[in-house]
């Protein structure tokens, strides 16, 4: 077992094979050798990483993807925006929860749980406007009315076709 | 627990999100290109990353004809449009005759302006070119017209790049593009 400590102090024990599927963590655990010192998660709350513990928990003994993995399934996998029905549930979210759970997933360094946030943003996004987008994700314009008119013009081929 | 936000998203995750989008098989590519266009205009934050996706591969020929810079020309003359590809480091130019209007003869004159107005709808620093010729039936009387023979010594002086690495003019230019000139021209 090891001990995690999250930012808000609270303790974790959690399976290794559970943890190892951080690249980060596994990487410590590699470098420190056998411990019973904990491990502090500085960048996670416990609340974040309670929800990464059940995906990692879920998803325990799925193949990882190796370090020197062929770039051309990292591509193949990130291209599809399609997400597993346990995945998906697992996402549904408040927006709050989604982005702490891809900022976690990006310092633990859990590609799998990355894609799945990514993903779930980009079907969000997908197909709307800038004032959709704006809405949906409660962003002020900051942009003057030049500014914008001007990036409008620069990628009308981009918007017209 | 502190407020997340979208915009507080590192760029890196930005990136992969635009990227996901752009790459989604299945979906159109107008509608694809549209919604990272969107994104663009949407805030500062996703401005740049948006951008960066919407151009990192490059204008396709699609995308950027002899005609759309000749009208770009007309309209700069005038001062009323503005457009720039600023981002864009890369890019192909596809000049095809059969899409001239038939009614309308094409002037040699003009490709000086064209060239002219290619320079100046990008960035200096634009590393790429590469002009993809389509000839059509009237091929032989176009290159047989001595008014289209633009040598390098031509074209180099009106191209206003100062870090190209690749130059292909295909056979929009009567000479090769020699290492020294080209070197000299960047």
């Amino acid at each position: 077992m090891v001990l995690l400590v999250t930012s808000d102090n609270v303790q974790f024990q959690v399976d290794k094979e559970v943890v190892e599927r951080s690249v980060l963590i596994k990487n410590m655990l590699e470098d420190v050798g056998e411990s019973d010192q904990s491990i502090p998660l500085a960048n996670v709350s416990s609340s974040v990483l309670k929800k990464v513990i059940e995906y990692c928990e879920h998803h325990r003994g799925e193949p990882l993807p190796s370090a020197d993995a062929d770039q051309n399934q990292d591509e193949t996998r990130k291209r599809t925006t399609d997400i597993s029905e346990w995945d998906q549930k697992f996402i549904t979210v408040d927006q709050e929860m989604l982005f702490e759970i891809i900022l976690a997933a990006n310092y633990l360094d859990i590609k799998s749980l990355l894609d799945v946030g990514c993903k779930t943003v980009a079907n969000m996004i997908k197909g709307k406007t800038p004032e959709e987008i704006r809405r949906l994700f409660n962003i002020v314009n900051d942009f003057t009315p030049e500014e914008e008119a001007q990036i409008k013009k620069e990628n009308e081929w981009a918007e017209d076709r | 627990m502190r407020h997340v936000h979208v915009c507080l998203l590192p760029t890196e995750i930005l990136l992969v999100i635009f990227t996901i989008i752009r790459e989604e098989p299945g979906t159109r590519d107008s509608l694809k290109r549209k919604t990272i266009a969107a994104l663009a205009r949407t805030c500062r934050t996703f401005k740049e990353p948006a951008l960066d996706v919407l151009w990192e591969k490059s204008v396709e020929s699609s995308h950027l004809s002899h005609s759309c810079l000749k009208e770009s020309f007309q309209e700069q003359r005038s001062e009323s449009w503005n457009v720039r590809f600023l981002s864009c480091r890369s890019v192909v130019l596809s000049i095809d005759w059969d899409w001239m209007d038939p009614d309308e003869p094409y002037d040699p004159l003009d490709i000086p302006d064209l060239i002219v107005a290619f320079s100046e709808c990008f960035s200096p620093v634009l590393e790429q070119i590469q002009v993809d010729t389509k000839y059509g039936y009237d091929n032989e009387s176009i290159m047989g017209d001595h008014r289209f023979a633009f040598g390098f010594g031509v074209i180099a002086p009106l191209l206003q790049f100062s870090r190209l690495t690749k130059l292909d003019l295909d056979g929009f230019c009567t000479s090769d593009v020699d290492d020294k000139a080209f070197k000299n021209m960047v």
